[in-house]
């Protein structure tokens, strides 16, 4: 049996969850900072230095992946399963295919992740996730251009719809696994309500602008790319792949509009905290196996509708 | 108070969910293989010897990793130059010299710039 495309599977979705996970925890650290003005300073710094710990590790496994990744685009690429011919085809991939040239650019923005990571002091926090998060818009920007949205070559209106896509999904997903995993569940614990509730205001607000991003770069680009029948869906296993994944983001979608209306718009309480603690962490646990089924839909050859 | 939420729910993110199952067809579609959209010569055509053979493909093509090689009927490779892929990544063109009457058979490989490769091979005939 062929474990390439498997272990390709795997790679692809450890590097795209770390990516979510890392713009996640950027933007809520942020919010964190602002919603969180009158904790005590201790508290604080041990939620920060927990959220850094965390990206550094994100980070340590994006840098694995990036370099791990050029052989198994060669063995993509060559179709064969030998370790030294792919190997002694990297060169060759880097120097002279579209996924080589993105391969040094997302080099460089790692690079500089990595020096914004280590380098910069807490005096500096909110310029350095800033300049980070734009960082990581490069690195969906390179995503785009060496994706199929490219086949049609470079400043496309599909391309930037992908860009768009990309963001929207690492900034809905990343804020969603972040906060239910890990910020709110602190914030429940240890801050008052009121500061919970600003911070999921500020989720709230962002993941549906996010959702709003994704639907419209969706709808374009299902416009371009999509005729024909959809008997596909339900005959084959990409189809029934894509419509498991759609049940998941219609749960988390719904999760998301109780946490909304149910919690945030309404007085913050200490019963109601606990319970949007629970209702996030349970959304959380959602989107992560959306991105696990995406991992997989995005490695199953499409079918022809 | 269950079933009030759920109402809540159905009528708020109704046209979201709506838009969310279009966002979700559309993410596939870049994923997709490029593959042979046209072909000349034709397959199963029968024609006069062809100076090249010439494929149109769906999607850009990665040059480097994507060919056309055409045998004869004892497997033997015709061409004598390797194929090339023209400006724009989509068509892919081997010269042929003088074909002597026979099948031929064509293989391409099209490699996308999403890594992605797909193959197959086509017959025509030199009358």
């Amino acid at each position: 049996m062929n474990a390439i495309p498997t272990l390709s599977v795997v790679l692809a979705s450890l590097s795209d969850g770390c990516y979510v996970l890392i713009v996640g925890s950027l933007l809520a650290d942020r919010w964190m900072h602002a919603a969180w003005r009158d904790a005590d300073a201790s508290a604080k710094s041990i939620r920060h230095a927990a959220l850094s710990r965390f990206q550094v590790v994100c980070l340590g496994v994006l840098t694995v992946c990036h370099f791990v990744r050029p052989w198994f685009v060669a063995a993509s690429m060559s179709g064969s399963n030998g370790f030294r011919e792919n190997l002694s085809l990297i060169p060759a991939v880097l120097s002279s295919t579209r996924q080589g040239v993105f391969w040094y650019a997302n080099l460089a923005v790692i690079a500089i992740l990595v020096a914004i990571r280590f380098g910069s002091g807490s005096g500096k926090r909110p310029f350095a996730s800033g300049l980070a998060l734009a960082a990581l818009f490069v690195l969906a920007l390179t995503k785009a251009a060496s994706s199929h949205a490219a086949d049609d070559g470079d400043y496309t209106l599909l391309e930037f719809s992908e860009f768009l896509h990309l963001m929207a999904t690492a900034v809905w997903a990343g804020t969603i696994l972040v906060s239910g995993f890990v910020i709110v569940p602190f914030l429940a614990r240890l801050a008052n309500p009121e500061t919970l509730w600003s911070f999921g205001g500020r989720l709230s607000r962002t993941v549906t602008w996010a959702v709003i991003v994704l639907v419209l770069s969706g709808i374009y680009t299902s416009d371009r790319e999509l005729s024909g029948s959809l008997s596909g869906l339900w005959t084959s296993a990409w189809g029934r792949i894509l419509l498991l994944k759609l049940a998941l983001v219609a749960a988390a979608l719904c999760l998301g509009a109780v946490s909304r209306f149910r919690y945030v718009r309404r007085a913050a309480t200490t019963a109601r905290a606990a319970e949007f603690a629970g209702l996030l962490r349970a959304e959380a646990t959602v989107m992560a196996a959306v991105l696990c089924v995406s991992g997989l839909l995005a490695n199953t050859n499409r079918v022809t509708l | 108070m269950r079933f009030r939420i759920l109402r809540e729910v159905n009528r708020r993110r109704l046209i979201p969910a709506l838009c969310a199952f279009t966002m979700l067809m559309a993410a596939p579609a870049l994923l997709a293989h490029t593959s042979p959209v046209s072909m000349v010569p034709a397959a199963e055509a029968s024609v006069a010897s062809p100076e090249s053979v010439v494929i149109h493909f769906s999607g850009a093509l990665e040059p480097k990793f994507s060919m056309i090689t055409v045998t004869d009927g004892t497997g033997h490779v015709m061409n004598k130059e390797q194929s090339v892929v023209g400006a724009d990544n989509k068509v892919m063109t081997v010269m042929l010299p003088t074909l002597s009457p026979g099948i031929y058979t064509v293989h391409w490989v099209g490699v996308s710039v999403d890594t992605h490769r797909s193959q197959g091979d086509y017959k025509f005939t030199v009358k």
